[in-house]
């Protein structure tokens, strides 16, 4: 472990409570409108349409299912929903 | 007011104090709901149990268990902590009353009370969501997930309201080291202690409660003298914990988390005040941190802007765990 100060511990700028900093403040409604459209026929035409089909193999003009398949090995007997790993973070010591 | 938890040092007179507390609210015209986390509530009529036999009885079916009966479940490791829970967080949303007092105990039952109703709406949640949900065969999986669902936001809301409370901690006049511990365990999960009533305080040195500025404690502190056999309880230490509860009801009420954002030239520092010398460790899983602190878990579901940021490292200083955070490439092309 460096025994430089690391930037967390560093003082200056202003402090906040439960707030985005990361909010812009142009506006995105029409971006937004435009990308919700696009999202609300993704979900009609595709995942209504996937969401019966319990084995991809038996769909292949699935658009939805065809993307299962490229990402999971076609001999796979079901589809396996990828866990997020978790991880320890390694901390500094203790600073008074 | 909303929800006071008290807590202190086994054997130091907490729930006496909690009992003087709220017998000492409703004498000052405080309409005070009183829970024990020693009392074991009663499952049958809890909304709670309702939801969780309907959630977990298609589950026992599943498994080829018959149904079971509220009574059969008594003394179940955890499930009294989360019946509380749930009427606790049921009866502060009652317009009429104006304060809940939860005496949870030793801070040991305490941090043990807490990390349940942290941990189990979490777990749920995970069950909901993950894929041993889609394997479920149940009769009517709508009425299910619905009786899931409702379950986890009774705990949810249990969590949010610990989250909002100020904790009264209770302690001996030795007991300094025990009650700093005990206020980390309180922080972390999102309790805010307000004050220290050290009891028992022989008469040689005050009588009445008084407030004191007491720095290794950095709250303000009210002694009670010892009680002798003649004083009648809860009367008697009600009156003695009246200065507590004008204090109580000073406080503004809590309106902001108990952590702090900061930015830091490129990247965000995230303080989370604890303890000093507590025992930490952190570790992340998507949008949520673990945080231990001194063996006692909390899971911690990170504000916004950091969802989008990786976890660089942190640590401990002067009591505050504090943790940096940089924009992540892959989700965050612009630099904020």
């Amino acid at each position: 472990m460096s025994a430089k100060t690391p930037w967390w511990f560093s003082e200056g700028e202003s402090e906040s409570k439960g707030f985005d900093l990361g909010a812009k403040g142009f506006d995105l409604g029409g971006l937004a409108s435009g990308a919700h459209q696009v999202l609300e026929w993704a979900r009609e035409s595709l995942i209504t349409t996937h969401q019966g089909h319990v084995n991809p193999v038996d769909y292949p003009q699935c658009f939805m299912c065809r993307a299962v398949l490229l990402l999971h090995p076609a001999t796979s007997s079901e589809v396996v929903t990828e866990e997020e790993g978790f991880a320890w973070i390694e901390l500094d010591p203790p600073r008074d | 007011m909303d929800l006071i938890l008290v807590s202190g040092v086994a054997g130091s007179g907490v729930s006496t104090v909690a009992a003087g507390l709220a017998h000492g609210m409703r004498e000052k015209g405080f309409s005070t709901a009183e829970f024990d986390s020693a009392v074991r509530p009663p499952l049958g009529a809890s909304s709670v149990w309702s939801d969780a036999t309907s959630t977990f009885g298609v589950w026992l079916k599943t498994l080829g268990a018959a149904g079971l009966a509220p009574e059969e479940l008594n003394g179940l490791p955890g499930l009294n902590d989360l019946v509380m829970g749930a009427m606790v967080a049921s009866t502060l949303s009652d317009p009429n009353v104006d304060a809940v007092i939860w005496d949870l105990g030793s801070f040991r039952e305490a941090g043990r009370t807490l990390q349940v109703l942290d941990s189990v709406p979490m777990l749920l949640d995970r069950l909901l969501t993950g894929s041993v949900a889609d394997k479920l065969s149940a009769p009517d999986p709508a009425a299910s997930v619905s009786a899931w669902y409702r379950l986890v936001t009774h705990l949810a809301r249990a969590r949010e309201v610990i989250n909002r409370s100020r904790s009264v901690v209770v302690g001996r006049s030795s007991d300094t080291a025990a009650l700093l511990a005990g206020m980390g365990i309180l922080r972390l999960y999102g309790s805010t202690p307000a004050t220290v009533i050290v009891n028992r305080v022989s008469k040689a040195n005050k009588t009445k409660g008084s407030t004191d500025s007491d720095t290794a404690l950095g709250l303000p502190v009210f002694r009670i003298r010892e009680r002798t056999k003649a004083d009648p309880l809860p009367a008697w230490t009600a009156s003695r914990v009246d200065s507590t509860v004008d204090l109580l009801d000073q406080l503004p009420p809590i309106s902001t988390p108990a952590w702090t954002i900061a930015k830091r030239g490129n990247g965000f520092r995230l303080t989370l005040a604890l303890r000093p010398g507590a025992k930490v460790q952190v570790g992340r899983r998507g949008d949520w941190l673990l945080l231990v602190c001194d063996g006692y878990a909390r899971h911690f579901e990170l504000p916004p802007v950091l969802k989008r940021c990786l976890l660089e490292g942190g640590g401990m200083r002067a009591g505050d765990l504090i943790l940096g955070f940089v924009p992540n490439p892959r989700v965050w092309r612009e630099q904020p």
